[in-house]
């Protein structure tokens, strides 16, 4: 069963009394997005790629884009790496915030840090198969990233399973509940908007209540999928 | 600390080491004018095959160059073919270099501004103090100014089809509206200090004290172009001067004339320089080139100009040429220029 509310409730909960590293996390996260994205859009404006997207010539934005195709896309996949070490990291923490109440400290979100390798290649297979996925089609290709939405708290809880196997857990777990997957991620809308307006200081608050929620939903998942023998327990230990 | 945290922290500390250093490469890589030419792009040998050449002594100047500079476009501080700082660095540094032996300017342009042409003709002789050669080969035009800058040449080399000469200088061109705006009614009127403030302004006609003005101007310019030419392609003054009425002359003409040395390709000229001149066949030749990719926004407000000027002259009824000629601010700029 899945109980949106109890999961959001809970996280509150979970959260209280040790907000500090969360939102530390959230921190370290932010800052790397700005500068990555910064550096990206001065680089884009120096060459000239801004004006000529204002020029509206098409052939002229076409040849362009040609040209910085390749060093712009290899940047942001660079960048892409670099941040999901970070999230899975952060994953870590949340994690062990949902097993037990102790306090954690920073040492919890540098430990995180040793799955580097395996995060690493869980974003290179997961957006292997989204892109590929929504390339066929759109609609299924967002089913499919519902359906691989659990893989990084897979790889971040469970050290001996290989990638690709987290990824076939992740469908597993999934089956069945990505609807309510949608509607969990759409209950937060009214929080977005409301962190768009305070120009995402919001943010700092708003993300790890939304991690914490989604941990436990992954906890719940978990649990319903071994309880009814879906998954069996050695699954996730080789 | 525990041996998870301590790798952990390993790999957050290189992290970070990598995210301030890819920081800093782009920042430090965007300093650098992207716009500007790219040093060398081509590089290749001449006069391997000729009958002097000696590999082992080859060995001894085999880090030397020939500095094949592209002078192209209109002369003047910087335009979208042409840039004057660049030039100007470009010549200094090569004066500075010691493995490079020697100049060969392409010149390909119709002219441009006095002073522009002046300086690098100036930067060139500057560079022959060293004792190291100037070679000039003449492109599809080198009129006026590029005559000019050729003067400073050791030897000038051309196309056969070439079109050089045109030695002279227009000072500049004045519309005198005041009949128009009579006609329309309209008054226009600059308050100025002096008879001579508003000069060649459109609203008022030209005297003849300025017209003597701008003729003494002009004909100062003109002096200094026939006296370079003179002095370096060993031409007396006087026939110097009749050659010099502005006319274009073919390669032909201007060989036969004395203003250029030679008419051949571009390759035989620097296989005589290396050859004959530094006597060093097989040396490297190096290409300074400038490049600009033409931006889009100079399209748009380029454009936008057009657009204004070619109103504004409808309304008028004057031709969109006058329009232009009244918004340039060059009135008064002297120019070596083939029009």
């Amino acid at each position: 069963m899945f109980e949106r509310k109890k999961y959001k409730s809970f996280a509150k909960t979970q959260l209280s009394g040790r907000w500090g590293i969360p939102i530390l996390v959230t921190v370290f996260i932010g800052i790397i997005s700005i500068i990555f994205s910064n550096i990206q859009n001065i680089k884009l404006k120096k060459s000239g790629y801004m004006d000529t997207i204002l020029s509206g010539d098409y052939e002229l934005i076409l040849s362009e884009f040609r040209a910085i195709m390749f060093p712009l896309f290899s940047a942001s996949f660079l960048e892409s790496l670099v941040l999901i070490i970070f999230e899975v990291a952060g994953i870590g923490v949340y994690l062990k915030m949902s097993r037990s109440p102790e306090p954690v400290r920073f040492d919890d979100y540098i430990e995180g840090f040793n799955n580097w390798g395996r995060a690493i290649l869980g974003f290179i297979w997961k957006s292997l198969w989204e892109t590929l996925w929504s390339l066929l089609f759109i609609i299924p290709g967002i089913i499919k990233a519902f359906a691989y939405s659990q893989t990084f708290y897979i790889i971040a809880e469970f050290k001996d399973v290989s990638v690709t196997k987290a990824m076939r857990i992740s469908i597993e777990i999934t089956k069945g509940r990505k609807w309510d997957l949608f509607v969990m991620y759409l209950s937060f809308l009214g929080w977005d908007i409301l962190s768009i307006l305070t120009g995402g200081i919001l943010e700092l608050w708003l993300a790890p209540y939304k991690n914490m929620t989604y941990t436990n939903a992954y906890h719940a998942l978990m649990k319903e999928a071994l309880e009814s023998g879906r998954i069996r327990p050695e699954d996730l230990t080789e | 600390m525990k041996k998870t945290t301590k790798s952990g922290l390993i790999v957050l500390i290189l992290l970070i080491l990598a995210i301030v250093g890819y920081t800093v490469y782009t920042i430090r890589g965007m300093d650098s004018d992207t716009t500007t030419s790219i040093a060398s792009t081509e590089t290749y040998r001449i006069a391997e095959d000729s009958k002097t050449y000696d590999p082992t002594a080859a060995k001894g100047y085999k880090n030397e160059f020939i500095a094949a500079v592209y002078i192209e476009g209109t002369i003047s501080s910087a335009n979208n073919n042409y840039n004057q700082k660049w030039l100007l660095s470009t010549i200094h540094s090569l004066k500075k270099n010691d493995k490079n032996a020697g100049i060969a300017v392409f010149i390909n342009s119709p002219g441009g501004a006095v002073y522009q042409a002046d300086e690098v003709y100036l930067a060139l002789q500057d560079y022959k103090t060293t004792g190291r050669p100037v070679y000039v080969y003449q492109g599809p035009m080198a009129a006026s100014g590029g005559y000019y800058i050729s003067c400073a040449g050791n030897k000038i080399y051309a196309n056969r089809n070439t079109l050089t000469g045109c030695i002279g200088v227009i000072m500049g061109s004045s519309y005198d509206l005041t009949g128009l705006f009579e006609k329309i009614g309209i008054k226009s009127e600059t308050i100025h200090s002096g008879k001579n403030k508003n000069m060649f302004n459109y609203n008022e006609p030209v005297t003849d004290e300025q017209r003597a003005i701008m003729q003494s101007m002009c004909d100062e310019c003109y002096d200094q172009f026939v006296s370079i030419v003179a002095k370096n392609r060993s031409i007396q003054y006087f026939t110097c001067r009749d050659l010099s009425d502005g006319r274009l002359y073919t390669a032909k003409q201007a060989l036969d004339l004395r203003l250029i040395d030679a008419i051949d390709s571009w390759e035989n000229m620097l296989k005589d320089l290396a050859e004959n001149e530094l006597q060093k066949p097989g040396i490297k030749v190096k290409t300074f080139k400038y490049e600009k990719k033409q931006s889009v926004y100079d399209m748009l407000t380029g454009k936008a100009l057009e657009l204004e000027n070619a109103k504004a002259a409808a309304q008028l009824g004057v031709p969109a040429e006058v329009m232009k000629s009244i918004n340039d601010a060059d009135r008064f700029t002297p120019m070596y220029l083939a029009q």
